[in-house]
């Protein structure tokens, strides 16, 4: 008796020296072979290729996304050394009115305090107004000026009175 | 041995007599009536008189020539545009010279135009001294920075508390 799995057998059994009746037992003892037609195994080939080709499809796919992020990243950060968010770049805007910082007067943090409550947004910009060069011209410039106003030994208008 | 003991007493007695006499003593001087205090307190306020001009900021300065005499304390004024404390350097305090400034973004309807007390300083002096001053109104200007040219101070010392 001759069937397919006998044919697909690397080695046939009757070209082994096996006892015909041992050949016989085996041969009870084991189902038959399932029989695989080319289109199933053509179908399982596919099946695997298709497999492997969707694992390397979204691995190209996560390569694209981090590349993405990281060539959006880097744009970013080129944009920002190029325009840098320094505080506004303090134009030499000449002064509206002219404040001595070397020996103020109480004028002197009164013209100031009237320049940023008139003019708060020119002020920023004006270099001369940032007596204690900080990123904003405020209250506490104005009262450097009146500080060094009072103050009975001479300083500068950097440090700060009491009020 | 008794009179050991006696002798004993009679040594514990006078050393607590020892102990007690001048608790006494003291006790006994404090009716009699305390000696006038070695120092007083006083104010002095300042007062500016714009003649007729709003006046939005001053700097004054002022020199206590009383000997032995300090600052102590700094208040404000009356009127609402200088009720807060002026500009002082705190150096001041417990010295006898200061420089007092102040200014208020008031509107001028808001400022005062005649005689102001701008401020009040306090002071220690001696017992029975009066206080003496000299002072410079270093400037007075109007709401725009314009400096007012016959304004005056003057200082009108207060009671004493």
């Amino acid at each position: 008796m001759s069937t397919e799995n006998d044919n697909l057998s690397p080695t046939s059994p009757d070209e082994l020296a096996i006892p015909a009746g041992l050949r016989a037992a085996l041969r009870g003892s084991m189902p038959p072979a399932p029989v695989i037609g080319h289109a199933l195994d053509a179908a399982i080939v596919h099946m695997a290729r298709e497999k492997f080709a969707e694992r390397r499809r979204g691995r190209m796919i996560r390569y694209s996304l981090f590349a993405a992020t990281a060539a959006a990243a880097a744009s970013v950060l080129l944009f920002f050394s190029l325009n840098p968010l320094a505080p506004t770049a303090v134009s030499p805007r000449p002064a509206a009115i002219a404040i001595n910082t070397t020996h103020p007067t109480i004028l002197d943090a009164f013209a100031l305090a009237r320049e940023l409550r008139d003019h708060p947004q020119l002020v920023q910009q004006t270099a001369a107004y940032h007596v204690t060069h900080r990123s904003r011209v405020d209250q506490h410039d104005i009262d450097a000026l009146a500080g060094a106003a009072v103050a009975l030994t001479p300083v500068s208008a950097n440090s700060e009175a009491t009020q | 041995m008794k009179l050991r003991m006696t002798k004993l007493a009679i040594l514990v007695v006078l050393s607590l007599s020892a102990f007690l006499l001048p608790i006494s003593t003291s006790s006994s001087a404090g009716n009699s009536p305390m000696p006038p205090p070695a120092i007083q307190f006083t104010h002095v306020d300042i007062v500016v008189d714009p003649h007729g001009h709003t006046l939005a900021a001053y700097q004054l300065s002022l020199v206590l020539t009383t000997p032995n005499a300090q600052i102590v304390g700094i208040e404000g004024g009356d009127h609402a545009a200088f009720n807060a404390a002026p500009y002082y350097d705190p150096a001041a305090m417990q010295n006898h010279k200061i420089i007092v400034a102040a200014y208020s973004l008031n509107a001028a309807k808001d400022l005062p135009v005649g005689k102001t007390r701008v401020a009040r300083l306090h002071i220690q002096l001696p017992a029975n001294a009066t206080p003496q001053f000299t002072s410079e109104l270093t400037v007075a200007a109007t709401t725009d920075g314009a400096a007012i040219p016959n304004a005056t101070a003057s200082l009108q010392p207060g009671e004493n508390p």
